[in-house]
């Protein structure tokens, strides 16, 4: 059996008086799309800069099985990894090409392999007539696109990219969903964090969502909509009137939202609704009903634990 | 990827970020633009300043002697009263006119503040001394016998190189160069690192190499850095100085600059080298732990490297004192101390070895602890961490 190419067991990193990362343990195989979820300190962050030897776990421990070797994280894997830091920077006054070319001589490319591996990259990104300009006379999202490159163009074995879709427009956002799909074909294998549950759902092999430094729920999209069962949201057309709190409270329900003339109501896994809908049927004039899979949203919302609200 | 490889592409980096041909040249072009101006200035100024002027003289007779011929000065014998005079003045066909009232005084009258009436009156007051000692019946031997001044020897007992103040010149100019690339080093080691601290560049930087791999290259670069600006010192310098000699070389005094021996040039270069590579390391390491240049009271660390070219030039005068061989032997001030006492006096055989083996092991330590420092400090965000974080992550294995 194929080794996992990243093996996290009971990782923990504390901070003063925080623990950021509290008992990690999870796989990622080769060639997979792994997703890392949670909410903003959750630990995402705190594990990835572990995963690549920026810092060091207080316990537990961290391998890495790269192109048939077994190495911990640190300088000696480094060249066959890929990141893409959370804290996006980029050496402002220098051209383009030879950002690129230096990013690559860092992984090990010889810098003429480096320039050429950039200037695909360039020509890629349709970057390729503005190679000698300086990185700041790019758009945000251009800067982004570049910053991404540098972190891919030596065609790393894994693939760290720490919240890649923050602050891309929708069509960048589309861009490099293809570059990570491209790179996965590729047999990269890819390990990110996002809050785009649309966009991870739609790219993600497998999930783990974090929470408090710990792995809270972790498995393929289908896991993860399993745990919490098919057809799990019930979306109820009503009248004007009614008390949503009497659903709100209602055993079989874990979430109502109201949104004008639909409530929203996230089901509670196993439990019979016939009763909910003979309450909902007694407190509101029900138009029709309909039935809907929950998607990694709400799967996220619920499992995070979100406060049930109703929408303005 | 070998460690050297990663520094050496660091070096490549940091080296042409700082160091780019197009500002050189420029850089090189205005300063020989500048010689070519100053040189030109120099030039018409020496040469307005050495304008012939034409000048009335009234009652030469008075002077018992013939008038002495002055540079640059045509004589106009006149007997013309003086308002005639200074209408001429004032229609410019004149330059001036010297009434001669008798044998020791005279009046120079001229329309403005000009340069030949100096010439006038040391010519005439040169006149008047030769034919005093004449009239006084002093022969020329006699004279120059009363001129001459009693010669001294002196000579010293403890061995020492001769020196005319040229030595001084010498020692100026080795602390001007090291200065040179102490402070650009410096300041660019200061902007480089605070600048990617703030641009967040240090997270994709680290992830690919070791801290210490990114200090080390970051040394070698600004080595490389500061020796293109000593170069360029010289080179610019060369230019302008050239530029001088040009006009005025034989109006200049006479004086010469000795270059060490090729030995103690070569002892001067490896010591400097060292020296940078030390005060480097120190405060590139120390700079990872600023983490706003704009308000952090630590940015005036940078000034240290200065202490020890302030204590070379104050041993100067005591060059063979106990305190002397002292900064020369310290590993952070024997990089200037040494270099000034090699140029200027005999130094013990053992002194040099003994500078670059102590400088070499302080460099080796400062790698290891500046290397653990950086390592913390250029991911520190957000805050600066306190003289017991830095010591805890210099003890940091």
């Amino acid at each position: 059996m194929t080794p996992p190419l990243l093996n996290v067991d009971q990782v923990v990193k504390r901070y003063a008086t925080v623990t950021a990362v509290d008992g990690v343990s999870l796989e990622v195989r080769p060639g997979e799309r792994f997703a890392l979820l949670g909410p903003n300190g959750a630990g995402k962050s705190s594990l990835i800069r572990m995963i690549l030897g920026l810092t060091r776990p207080d316990a537990g421990g961290i391998t890495l099985h790269l192109d048939g070797r077994v190495a911990k994280p640190g300088h000696a894997s480094a060249a066959r990894i890929g990141y893409l830091p959370e804290e996006r920077g980029l050496y402002q006054d220098v051209p383009l090409l030879r950002t690129l070319t230096y990013f690559a001589t860092l992984r090990g490319m010889t810098p003429k392999d480096g320039e050429q591996a950039a200037r695909q990259w360039l020509e890629r990104l349709g970057l390729a007539d503005r190679a000698s300009e300086p990185v700041k006379a790019l758009s945000k999202g251009n800067q982004q696109k570049v910053q991404l490159a540098s972190a891919l163009l030596h065609k790393p074995t894994l693939a760290i990219l720490d919240e890649p879709f923050s602050g891309l427009d929708p069509l960048n956002q589309e861009f490099l969903l293809g570059v990570i799909r491209d790179l996965s074909n590729d047999g990269t294998t890819v390990l990110f964090s996002a809050h785009q549950m649309q966009l991870v759902e739609r790219l993600a092999d497998r999930i783990a969502i974090m929470q408090h430094g710990k792995v809270v729920l972790a498995g393929t999209p289908t896991q993860l909509a399993d745990a919490w069962h098919a057809g799990d949201l019930l979306m109820l057309q009503v009248a004007d009137g009614g008390d949503l709190d009497v659903l709100q409270r209602h055993p079989a329900v874990v979430g109502a939202v109201r949104d004008g003339n639909e409530i929203r109501l996230t089901l509670r896994r196993s439990v019979p609704v016939g009763e909910l809908l003979v309450e909902a049927a007694r407190g509101f004039t029900v138009l029709g009903v309909r039935t809907e899979r929950a998607s990694l949203h709400d799967i996220y919302v619920q499992t995070l634990g979100a406060p049930t609200q109703e929408a303005a | 990827m070998s460690y050297n490889r990663q520094v050496l592409a660091v070096a490549r980096w940091e080296f042409l970020r700082f160091v780019k041909l197009k500002q050189q040249l420029v850089s090189f072009a205005v300063m020989t633009g500048a010689g070519i101006v100053f040189g030109a200035a120099g030039y018409f100024i020496a040469k307005a300043r050495s304008k012939p002027v034409t000048v009335a003289l009234v009652s030469a007779d008075r002077l018992g002697m013939p008038m002495p011929k002055v540079d640059a000065v045509t004589w106009k014998p006149s007997d013309s009263d003086e308002d005639a005079l200074k209408r001429q003045l004032a229609a410019k066909t004149l330059d001036g006119y010297v009434v001669i009232a008798s044998p020791d005084s005279a009046r120079i009258v001229l329309r403005e503040k000009a340069r030949w009436p100096t010439r006038v009156r040391d010519a005439l007051s040169q006149a008047r001394q030769v034919r005093a000692v004449q009239e006084s019946g002093i022969t020329p031997q006699q004279m120059a016998a009363l001129q001459t001044q009693m010669s001294f020897a002196t000579i010293y007992t403890k061995q020492k190189r001769d020196s005319d103040g040229a030595d001084e010149a010498v020692a100026f100019g080795i602390l001007f160069l090291v200065f040179a690339g102490v402070m650009s080093g410096a300041g660019y080691l200061f902007s480089g690192i605070t600048g990617e601290k703030q641009l967040r560049v240090t997270d994709a930087v680290l992830s690919a190499i070791p801290p210490r791999a990114w200090l080390d290259g970051k040394i070698l670069g600004q080595l490389g850095v500061a020796l293109v600006g000593i170069v360029n010192t010289v080179v610019s310098l060369s230019v302008l100085g050239g530029a001088v000699f040009f006009v005025f070389g034989d109006k200049l005094p006479s004086f010469s600059i000795p270059l060490p021996a090729p030995l103690v040039l070569a002892q001067v270069l490896v010591l400097v080298l060292l020296g940078l590579v030390l005060w480097y390391a120190l405060l590139g390491a120390f700079t990872s732990t600023i983490d706003d240049p704009n308000d952090s009271m630590r940015s005036t660390v940078l000034l240290l490297p200065m202490l020890p070219m302030y204590l070379a030039w104050l041993i100067k005068a005591k060059a063979d004192s106990g305190l002397a061989v002292a900064l020369s032997t310290f590993p952070l001030t024997s990089y200037a101390a040494l270099p000034v006492r090699l140029a200027t006096t005999t130094t013990a055989w053992w002194e040099f070895p003994v500078a670059v083996v102590l400088l070499l092991g302080a460099i080796w330590l400062a790698r290891i602890l500046g290397g653990r420092l950086f390592a913390a400090g250029v991911q520190m965000y957000g805050k600066e961490p306190n003289w017991r974080e830095m010591f805890a992550a210099m003890r940091a294995a």
